[in-house]
């Protein structure tokens, strides 16, 4: 009998002292309570924690994991919002505000219209080009460098399957600027200005191009090794 | 102790997802053999182990090398390519290898060249491999990107070819 008393008392006492180190991180003790005997505490204590508490962590988790997608939707929201209102108002700056009624911010979807993907684009362009443009007028226009690319091109042109005819070509210090017409031929046939640039003319350092296949214009920004273009690159 | 486990668990997962996007951004090394030739008139390129070479001993082998654009931001935000690099074997003595790194997109009925990493050259000659670095590439989210290469041909009984490439966001 003594024997069962002291026994009592050490479980009762481990049950407690196990209840109280639970209850410092979970509510598993409030499932725990409601039992009365030592055994019974050691017993539901164990249950309590492996089913109760399995199923809280990973309902947290679950719930973690749902505001994390969700953020992510919000940015992202919060993100194609500031773009269209960004392309806004660089149109309106533009003289160009061609957004409609429609293209409310609120009716944003998920994929951009071809319209809207058309405005982005042409806003992007005219920005970057307006930068470069804007660095070449600050440049002294090379006359030499002028005429050594023209003759590259000329050259280059000549190896090519590109029917481009030269329609201007000027060079400030670091930049050259090539404006051309594509004679003939559709969208596949055109002029692949990389190929013309890199390939057959050996041109080193980055350019940007425009060709446009319903008038046959051909812009091309072309600049000397070294030069960064991001930094003629519009905040995006 | 098993408690302590889970916590440790679960705040690895959520480091995990939250740095899942970075994951995704890294460097991406592609094999020779996912080169395009130009034309059908071109060189077609021989396959060693997945590298391509020019057995042409007249002719250039051009090509094009896509890269995979993984889009993370807003159709027009920047979503720059921060690297990108190809393996080249150049045996030829007198003519170099050339490759240049781009990104395209249409709109509409025009097509932009929307950046560019700069155009690279191999030097010298021999069986080893070059690695041509391109500087970053201008990108936004509707733009794709390859790097395009001219081989030389083959000669004294070597062709020129291409390893691998990569492109790093």
């Amino acid at each position: 009998m003594k024997l069962k008393i002291t026994y009592s008392l050490l479980f009762g006492s481990l049950g407690i002292l196990t209840i109280y180190l639970l209850s410092l991180d979970s509510d598993v003790v409030k499932g725990i309570l409601s039992t009365s005997s030592s055994s019974a505490i050691n017993a539901s204590a164990k249950s309590s924690y492996s089913v109760n508490d399995n199923d809280d962590i990973e309902e947290k988790f679950v719930k973690i994991i749902n505001s994390i997608g969700q953020l992510q939707k919000n940015i992202e929201n919060q993100d194609k919002k500031f773009q269209i209102q960004l392309a806004r108002l660089k149109s309106t700056q533009l003289g160009e505000d061609n957004f409609s009624e429609n293209n409310e911010i609120e009716e944003v979807d998920e994929n951009f219209t071809a319209q809207e993907k058309e405005e982005q684009s042409n806003a992007w362009y005219k920005n970057q080009t307006d930068a470069i443009e804007s660095a070449m007028a600050s440049e002294k226009i090379d006359d030499k460098w002028t005429e050594d690319t023209q003759l590259r091109l000329e050259a280059a042109l000549e190896i090519s399957s590109n029917n481009l005819e030269i329609q201007a070509i000027s060079c400030g210090e670091s930049i050259c600027k090539l404006r051309a017409e594509m004679k003939e031929g559709d969208m596949g046939s055109g002029p692949n200005i990389d190929h013309l640039m890199y390939g057959d003319m050996e041109w080193e350092g980055p350019i940007l191009s425009k060709y446009d296949a319903d008038t046959g214009e051909v812009t091309v920004f072309m600049m000397q090794a070294g030069v960064d273009m991001s930094d003629f690159e519009p905040e995006g | 102790m098993f408690y302590s486990r889970k916590i440790i668990t679960l705040i690895i997962a959520i480091f995990g997802i939250l740095n899942a996007s970075q994951a995704l951004a890294g460097k991406t090394i592609y094999p020779g053999s996912m080169c395009v030739k130009w034309t059908a008139s071109d060189p077609t390129p021989r396959l060693s182990s997945s590298r391509i070479f020019n057995d042409s001993t007249s002719r250039w082998m051009r090509v094009d090398c896509p890269v995979l654009h993984q889009h993370f931001g807003g159709v027009f935000q920047n979503d720059d390519m921060d690297d990108s690099d190809i393996g080249i074997i150049d045996a030829n003595t007198s003519a170099n290898a050339r490759c240049w790194s781009v990104s395209k997109d249409q709109v509409g009925s025009s097509v932009y060249t929307r950046g560019s990493g700069g155009a690279r050259s191999s030097t010298g000659f021999g069986n080893h491999e070059q690695n041509l670095d391109f500087a970053r590439t201008n990108h936004n989210g509707a733009s794709w990107a390859y790097i395009g290469c001219t081989i030389p041909p083959r000669q004294n009984g070597q062709s020129s070819g291409i390893t691998y490439y990569s492109g790093q966001e």
